[in-house]
């Protein structure tokens, strides 16, 4: 279970970051949106992440996963191809 | 005009000048311990599984998991207690094997003597038996210290002695990796000071522009996603690579007037049973059974029994993952009835919070606190600390190479350049070759640990000379990543033919912690293989800085 946990964490932490990084260029309501976004993503990794390693553990390890997507996000990013442009 | 006059104003001037002098810190620290830091980094990734996923790996007798028949354990202990005499029955230790750094079922029997100096000092009689025909293998009779230094070791105590204290030993290698610790913190505080632009740069990656924002873009993403992390690993090293040199003393010296034992005694728990003379048969193969049985999801480390034979006797078990963050959580019960008396953390004797943040340094530093998950997510956010001194050098030797910085000539930089290559690259390799030496050499086992430093340092050594040698770095970066590749690639292969541990049957026979190890090669082996084809062979012609420095905006560097 802490598996599934561990890897449903990191997918909404990734999904977060991402979302983040398309939409960063948007202000007002959608910006703040996302920044709540971000928030409860990481909170309920912290609460999901609490189930099988108990609260005092749980948000290191959420600390960790998010690191690890940030790191993740940007250069899996990079590795994806790009559309040319053309004309 | 009006941004002429924002620039000219003393406060910008002022706040410009403090960053400036803040970035001269940050990157002479960086250069200065970069290498070092690179080291300890990376052999903290790998030191996370030392215990005891590659401890595992490296001891066949206990791959595949150990079964305990504690019944079993009891008849020995009693038969040993019957044969070392009363004076040694004062403190019983019973070693588990596989589930943590033992690898042999361990029975130790203890007393203490008093020198003709007025010292104490602890002799041991120490049964060591195969963990799982529980046969007697050897007899060690002399002191604890003797005995603990003597002990067998193998690949993964090589490994985590050498992040601990780069096989220095104490004081020297624990206040070096304590002061990596402090310096790696100042860097973090540093870099967060001179990166003014944080949230906006938190996605900045262009690695195809040049060599050079690579790099920075590389060292900015891994310090920043991974600040928090950077921070916990630097100040809980800097903490535990100097709590015995220079904290317990000067806690001693300030509070106990120099007396560290009485300091020790105040601050860990100490089992002292209330010996009352009435005779009682210990049961420490049924208290075991019954424990495991309530606890099925931790580890069981030792059991130590005190006041062997009273009825007053006392079996503390220490275990591992439980619900706490404690590094590891002791169970204090009846050694005859088997009563739970209690439970705390090593520092959890004053119920303070300072004991919960003392007790936690360790598990943060290594990530042994959740299962092999959160260790593979530390092991890769350690390497992202490692990356993070490697990348922090080649920035300061790019500037200074191909740019408007340094004193140095051209060809000095290079040659600090390849040596930075060699010394990191040869640390890879030379973590790889520990696989075949513990899979092939056949020396005595006391000896294992010198043989192991013989091939380890001899490969580190010959790439470093490899990289000064070779005058292109792009070309020997390629190279020793094939080399890396090869060699990780090589030790499933090689443990399949020494061990019969095929990786296919390993994945499906219960060896599972031996086929993750495997497997984890195979895909860091094949990783490496691919990144070496793809590497360039030498320093691209549209490389921006082969055709101006100047191309840079200078915030892309800054």
């Amino acid at each position: 279970m802490s598996a599934v946990i561990i890897i449903f964490a990191l997918v909404a932490n990734i999904a977060t970051i991402v979302l983040w990084r398309t939409q960063r260029s948007k202000q007002g309501a959608i910006r703040l949106l996302i920044v709540a976004l971000g928030v409860i993503a990481f909170l309920t990794s912290c609460v999901l992440l609490a189930i099988p390693y108990a609260w005092t553990r749980a948000p290191f390890i959420a600390l960790g996963v998010l690191g690890l997507s940030g790191w993740l996000c940007v250069f899996g990013g990079a590795l994806l191809p790009t559309p040319k442009v053309t004309g | 005009m009006r941004a002429l006059f924002i620039s000219i104003w003393p406060g910008n001037v002022m706040q410009r000048d403090t960053t400036k002098k803040y970035y001269i810190i940050h990157s002479w620290l960086g250069v200065v311990t970069g290498i070092l830091l690179f080291i300890v980094a990376y052999t903290g990734a790998f030191s996370v599984f030392g215990h005891n996923e590659l401890k595992v790996w490296a001891n066949e007798g206990v791959r595949g998991g150990v079964t305990h028949d504690y019944g079993a354990v009891e008849d020995l202990v009693k038969q040993h207690a019957s044969d070392v005499g009363e004076d040694y029955l004062d403190h019983i230790r019973i070693m588990l094997p596989g589930e943590s750094s033992f690898t042999r079922l361990q029975i130790g029997f203890e007393k203490e003597v008093v020198l003709e100096s007025g010292r104490h000092e602890h002799h041991v009689i120490v049964f060591s038996h195969n963990p799982k025909t529980l046969a007697l293998e050897d007899t060690f009779k002399g002191s604890l210290n003797d005995w603990f230094l003597n002990r067998p070791q193998d690949m993964a105590d090589f490994m985590v002695t050498f992040h601990a204290d780069l096989h220095l030993g104490n004081p020297w290698g624990l206040v070096l990796t304590g002061l990596l610790g402090l310096t790696l913190f100042a860097s973090v505080i540093t870099g967060v000071i001179i990166h003014r632009k944080i949230l906006r740069e938190l996605f900045s990656f262009r690695p195809l522009r040049s060599l050079r924002l690579l790099f920075t873009d590389t060292h900015k993403v891994l310090g920043v996603w991974g600040l928090l992390f950077h921070g916990t690993i630097a100040f809980t090293g800097a903490f535990l690579g100097l709590v015995l040199v220079l904290l317990v003393p000067a806690a001693a010296f300030v509070s106990f007037s120099g007396d560290q034992e009485k300091l020790v005694e105040t601050f860990l728990p100490e089992i002292e049973p209330a010996i009352t003379g009435v005779p009682a048969e210990p049961r420490p193969g049924d208290i075991l059974t019954q424990f495991r049985e309530n606890n099925p999801h931790v580890m069981l480390i030792d059991a130590n029994i005190h006041g062997w034979g009273d009825e007053s006797a006392i079996m503390a078990i220490t275990t591992l993952g439980g619900d706490t963050l404690a590094a590891s959580e002791t169970f204090e019960l009846s050694a005859v009835t088997g009563e739970l008396q209690k439970s705390y953390s090593t520092f959890g004797k004053h119920d303070s919070v300072t004991g919960v943040f003392l007790d936690a340094m360790y598990p943060l530093h290594f990530g042994n606190f959740g299962g092999v998950f959160v260790k593979v997510i530390w092991s890769l956010l350690g390497v992202g600390t490692a990356l993070l001194a490697v990348t922090g050098m080649m920035i300061w030797i790019e500037r200074r190479a191909y740019g408007p910085e340094g004193n140095l000539s051209k060809a000095a930089y290079h040659r600090i350049s390849r040596f930075t290559v060699g010394s990191c690259m040869g640390l890879v390799v030379a973590s790889l070759t520990l696989f075949y030496s513990q899979l092939l050499l056949r020396v005595d086992a006391a000896a294992l640990t010198y043989w192991l430093g013989v091939v380890f340092f001899s490969s580190w050594a010959l790439v470093i000379f490899y990289a000064l040698f070779i005058k292109n770095s792009y070309q020997s970066i390629k190279t020793l990543f094939l080399l890396c590749g090869l060699l990780a690639v090589g030790v499933p292969v090689l443990n399949a033919v020494i061990t019969g541990d095929i990786l296919s049957l390993t994945l499906f026979n219960g060896k599972t912690i031996t086929a993750g190890v495997d497997a984890t090669l195979l895909v860091c082996g094949l990783f490496c293989i691919w990144a070496s084809r793809k590497l360039p062979a030498k320093r691209p012609d549209n490389d921006s800085l082969n055709v101006s420095n100047r191309s840079i905006p200078a915030e892309d560097v800054a």
